[in-house]
């Protein structure tokens, strides 16, 4: 009855959509209020009937409810109850599933708390959303209905693929999401002001905070992603330049750049046309990159070509949503006024480049990821991208965006000063110098190239450290000046320092583990041992294991240094009832310095294991950046000046400390 | 009943809260609202630049641009607001909310509830596996049997007796995987019997589909150990040296048997057309149908009078033994183009294209198969089976 139940309510919550859809759309038209407030209690239906619908598919998954297709295909009653749940999400309709839900979760958001923006905006918002929410619901609906039952129902699951069994991938997909979905928020309210005709400062003030949850739900999301396949791949890599992953990385690129020109253009409402632009094309590239993990094209485009119903359906969303707002675009824009004026060498300038950079980069990996699809839907010949090509295409041009971070808070609006920005910088150019020498010291090997890498990131860490600095008169002011200075400073300010740092840490992490990285390919035999970058790695016996839906050969290994043991490491070899499918899992001695990471593989003739050992220098880096990416976001949405620009009443009622 | 109640429920209430809006009376025109939300926002942003002033992080003559630019974006607010003035009068707009009301909240109920209908599968309750679990002893429906034994077996591994109930089940069932663990599990734990390694070889020989694999010869020979007269180990091992190439010792086999087996016996035929297929001079003369592969091996039969060996394939030139098997291999595609339904006719065939070194052929038959065996579960599986096998992507 509750699966039944949750079908009604999907059904019932694509049609609440097309209300949605119409009934603002045409109040905002005639300009009648009333039509117009059936947008937020519509948009809240739609997320309670899509909550519905979902969590009856979740009961069904945790009761083993093999009736329903979905769960006969993707579950197995033996999976650990967290995985259950997780597998709502690790299939294909149970992921559109999810889809569908925090797309109406973000309308639902914008309802509730959208009380600042004009009601026909917020009414054309609502309706641009729903009209997304539509595609996706039919998309679901038509093609990939999780509801589908099965009578008679057969015995047992055919079980989640185990190499999703594992709790930060379980989660990853949310996340991600939540950060993918989130950019419609921006394009809707793109296609609301396109219609409205009307595009100004406090547009770009209302969007902000969305376009920032989305874009720290899906930094987060990624490192999420590159956190599991480091050590569930059993590779020691963290980032594989895999369609999968690139799908969500142009988002990304873009969104950060909306994020920037946003910013401008709240400011000095300059930039205007060029951030409604990149508001659409941020959700065009979410959408794709749905299209891509979605559609099969992936797998094979021959698998595509066979059942080509659910590829072209949403190959028909993405062209009618990229298209449609492309094509808004270009009959409105020129009717949009331009905004203030700058110099290159401003605040402005600097975001520009900054945009220009982020903007190519998206292009380079876009080109990387689908022309290798495309040939091999034209020629058949299958070609492998990989990273030479992203490293040549994509290293260069995050090196100028590099360098010119620091220089962009540090510069004025309209006209900076750029000699001064340089002088103010003096100390982060000499943390990098002093980078490069000590890392020529200490490391002899790898790209002489690598040092400079390592300096940059130093040199952005520094950088936003001196913003910061520079802002509270550190050494110049009094103690008491700088306190009460640094607890003045608004949130966003901090917001920028943390991400801005974040930048640096990741890079560093990047060059270091890329660069020095140590890697030992051996068979070993208990008893063995081998040196790791100054650990002493001693093999010293394998033993049989049962997990709940697996068994497992776990080796031990006993990790000194210096003569003193600091870890046992135990990786094993895990092999899953259903499907019997081998998993690896590493074994990880995380220090500041680097990761030691060991995996087991196959049984040697001769009572031997292949051994793979590696020791990832300051590899921690790449994931703390992306944290403190994530936190930056967080502090930067909490400030008060991303939320308000709201009626009288509210704002009267707001503290306004030490203004 | 308790289902319809939700429903009705579910979609009033949701009906009721959409269309409440429209219920209300018209206010007066609230036209400037909109320019009201982003004068708020404007004046925030001059407070601001004030704030940043008194802290120092903005100088005063930026400061002062600043707050020209923003008054500049005020008074043009203010100057567009007549503009949105001219709206409708609230009579006009009154035309359209009764329509509005109507349509949505019949449309609702009515669609939502046809769409359900439909597509859904109304009164179909919900069957969590517990409750299969503890229903299973009263009504016996075969896989909530089979559920049960399995949650049995995952807790007590070392019961032979239900390795050995639940391996027949599984074998009919077309798990054969589950099925050659089963018999193996039972044999482990009660010892060997000839129905176990019976059935575990043919579990086997299913997995493999067709081809009789080392373990599933070695329960054979045991089997004869244990069964000295038994008939079927000796027909599958005489099969197994034809799948290896012996022919000739293959032929051999196939002609003892053949001489030892009663007239009436029902597998006569099928060791006569083995064996026709190795040696045409034999099929000749036993006048017999050749099945379907060996039709398409006709013109080597030809050839054959020539050669008229048992391993007539084996001897001719490199050439014309490809020409031989390029001819079966097109045969057996010819036929599946017209009838896509034999699963194992598919396998065949894709791991044929794939010893021949024929990729691109390999992977389009894949995904004809898939095309063509969408329904048939069990066939597929084999198929995607096959595929991983082989690497052939999926």
């Amino acid at each position: 009855m509750i699966v039944e139940l949750g079908h009604f309510a999907l059904i019932l919550a694509l049609l609440v959509a097309v209300v949605q859809v119409v009934v603002p759309a045409f109040g905002a038209h005639v300009r009648d209020e009333r039509m117009m407030r059936v947008a937020e209690p519509a948009a809240i239906s739609q997320l309670l009937l899509i909550a519905i619908a979902f969590f009856a598919l979740m009961h069904a998954y945790v009761t083993s409810d093999f009736s329903v297709l979905n769960v006969a295909e993707n579950s197995h009653s033996t999976k650990p109850l967290i995985y259950k749940m997780a597998g709502v999400w690790g299939n294909h309709e149970g992921s559109m599933l999810l889809w569908v839900l925090i797309l109406a979760l973000f309308g639902a958001a914008v309802a509730l708390f959208g009380n600042n923006l004009p009601p026909t905006l917020k009414a054309r918002v609502l309706s641009v959303q729903a009209s997304i929410a539509v595609a996706f619901l039919l998309f679901s609906l038509l093609t990939s209905n999780p509801f589908v039952r099965l009578d008679p129902a057969p015995p047992d699951g055919n079980g989640l693929n185990p190499i999703l069994q594992d709790p930060a991938l379980a989660f990853h997909p949310p996340f991600l999401y939540t950060g993918y979905v989130g950019f419609s928020i921006a394009f809707s309210f793109a296609i609301a002001a396109l219609i409205e005709g009307r595009i100004d400062a406090a547009w770009a003030r209302w969007v902000r905070p969305w376009t920032l949850a989305a874009w720290m739900f899906l930094t987060i999301g990624i490192s999420m992603g590159s956190w599991w396949a480091y050590y569930e791949l059993g590779w020691g890599g963290w980032w594989f330049w895999d369609p999968v992953e690139n799908a969500s990385f142009m988002p990304w690129l873009a969104g950060t750049a909306l994020l920037h020109s946003a910013l401008v253009m709240e400011k000095r409402e300059a930039l205007k046309i060029w951030t409604v632009l990149l508001a659409i094309l941020t959700f065009s590239l979410s959408l794709m990159g749905t299209f891509i993990v979605r559609s099969g094209v992936l797998t094979s485009v021959h698998s595509f070509a066979v059942d080509p119903a659910r590829g072209v359906f949403i190959l028909a969303i993405l062209v009618f949503f990229t298209g449609g707002g492309l094509a808004l675009f270009a009959l409105r824009a020129k009717d949009i006024q331009p905004g203030g004026l700058f110099q290159p060498i401003s605040r402005e300038g600097s975001l520009v480049l900054n945009n220009l950079l982020l903007v190519t980069a998206a292009a380079t990996v876009l080109v990387g990821t689908l022309y290798p699809m495309a040939l091999e839907g034209l020629t058949g010949e299958k070609i492998s991208v990989g990273p030479p090509f992203f490293n040549m295409t994509f290293g260069p041009l995050m090196i100028p965006l590099l360098i010119a971070l620091p220089f962009g808070p540090l510069l004025a609006w309209k006209r900076g000063d750029l000699l001064g920005a340089m002088q103010r910088l003096a100390f982060a150019f000499l943390a990098a110098l002093v980078t490069v020498v000590t890392v020529y010291a200490v490391e002899h090997r790898g790209p002489w190239l690598a040092p400079f890498g390592i300096a940059l990131g130093v040199y952005v860490m520094a950088g936003a450290i001196i913003e910061w600095a520079n802002r509270v008169k550190l050494g110049s002011a009094g103690r008491d000046e700088i306190v009460r200075r640094a607890t003045n400073l608004p949130r966003s300010a901090y917001g920028t320092l943390f991400a801005h740092f974040g930048v640096g840490m990741l890079m560093v992490g990047i060059v270091a583990t890329s660069a020095y990285r140590e890697e030992h390919i051996l068979a070993m035999k208990p008893g063995d041992r081998v040196m790791v970058d100054g650990y002493q790695v001693t093999f010293t016996k394998v033993e049989r294991g049962r997990g709940p839906n697996y068994t497992e050969d776990i080796a031990d290994f006993n990790v000194k240094r210096d003569g003193e043991t600091v870890a046992t490491l135990q990786p094993a070899k895990r092999l899953y009832d259903a499907p019997p499918q081998p998993t690896t899992e590493a074994g990880i001695h995380a220090a500041w310095r680097g990761d030691l990471y060991v995996v087991i593989g196959d049984a040697q003739p001769g009572g031997g294991y292949a051994v793979r050992a590696y020791f990832n220098p300051l590899v921690r880096f790449i994931w703390l950046g992306a944290l403190f990416m994530f936190f930056g976001g967080g502090i930067s949405l909490s400030d008060r000046r991303l939320r308000v620009g709201a009626p009288a009443r509210t704002r009267a009622a707001m503290p306004v400390p030490a203004e | 009943m308790l289902f319809w109640i939700l429903v009705a429920l579910l979609v009033a209430g949701v009906t009721l809260a959409i269309t409440r809006p429209l219920m209300r009376p018209a206010e007066p025109a609230a036209t400037n609202v909109d320019a009201d939300a982003d004068i708020a926002v404007y004046k925030d942003q001059l407070k601001e630049i004030a704030a940043d002033e008194t802290r120092g992080t903005l100088a005063a003559n930026e400061a002062e641009g600043a707050r020209a630019e923003i008054a500049r974006r005020l008074l043009r607010v203010a100057h567009d607001k007549p503009q949105s003035d001219a709206a409708p009068t609230v009579e006009t707009r009154n035309h359209f909310i009764l329509p509005v009301s109507l349509i949505t909240s019949i449309a609702l109920p009515v669609l939502s509830l046809g769409l359900y209908l439909a597509y859904g599968a109304p009164g179909m309750p919900g069957q969590p596996l517990d409750e299969r679990l503890t229903e299973a002893n009263n009504a016996s429906k075969p896989n909530d049997l089979v559920a049960k034994v399995e949650q049995r077996l995952r807790e007590h591994p070392e019961d032979g007796r239900g390795w050995d109930v639940i391996a027949p089940v599984y074998y009919a069932m077309g798990r054969f995987s589950d099925a050659a663990t089963a018999y193996q599990n039972a044999i482990h734990l009660l010892g060997e019997s000839p129905k176990r390694l019976q059935g575990f070889a043919n579990a086997r020989i299913r997995m493999e589909n067709g081809i009789v694999p080392d373990d599933a010869r070695k329960a054979f020979q045991r089997l004869l150990v244990l069964d000295p007269k038994a008939i079927e180990p000796r027909i599958w091992l005489a099969l197994a040296k034809e799948q290896d190439g012996r022919l000739t010792e293959a032929a051999a086999d196939y002609k003892t048997l053949l001489a030892d087996a009663p007239a009436d016996a029902p597998w006569r035929k099928v060791l006569e057309e083995r064996l026709a297929s190795l040696d045409p001079a034999h099929a000749a003369a036993g006048g017999k149908q050749a099945d379907a592969a060996n039709t398409a091996a006709a013109p080597s039969a030809q050839q054959g009078s020539a050669a008229p060996d048992a391993s007539a394939v084996m001897s001719m030139s490199p050439e014309d033994r490809q020409a031989f098997i390029t001819r079966m291999v097109d045969g057996l595609a010819a036929r599946l183009k017209a009838d896509g339904s034999d699963a194992a006719g598919w396998v065949k065939l894709i791991r044929a294209y794939q010893v021949l070194g024929r990729r691109d052929d390999a992977v389009k038959a894949l995904s004809d198969a898939r095309a063509n065996l969408k329904g048939n579960q069990g066939g597929l599986a084999q198929v995607e089976e096959l595929a991983r096998q082989l690497g052939l992507g999926s």
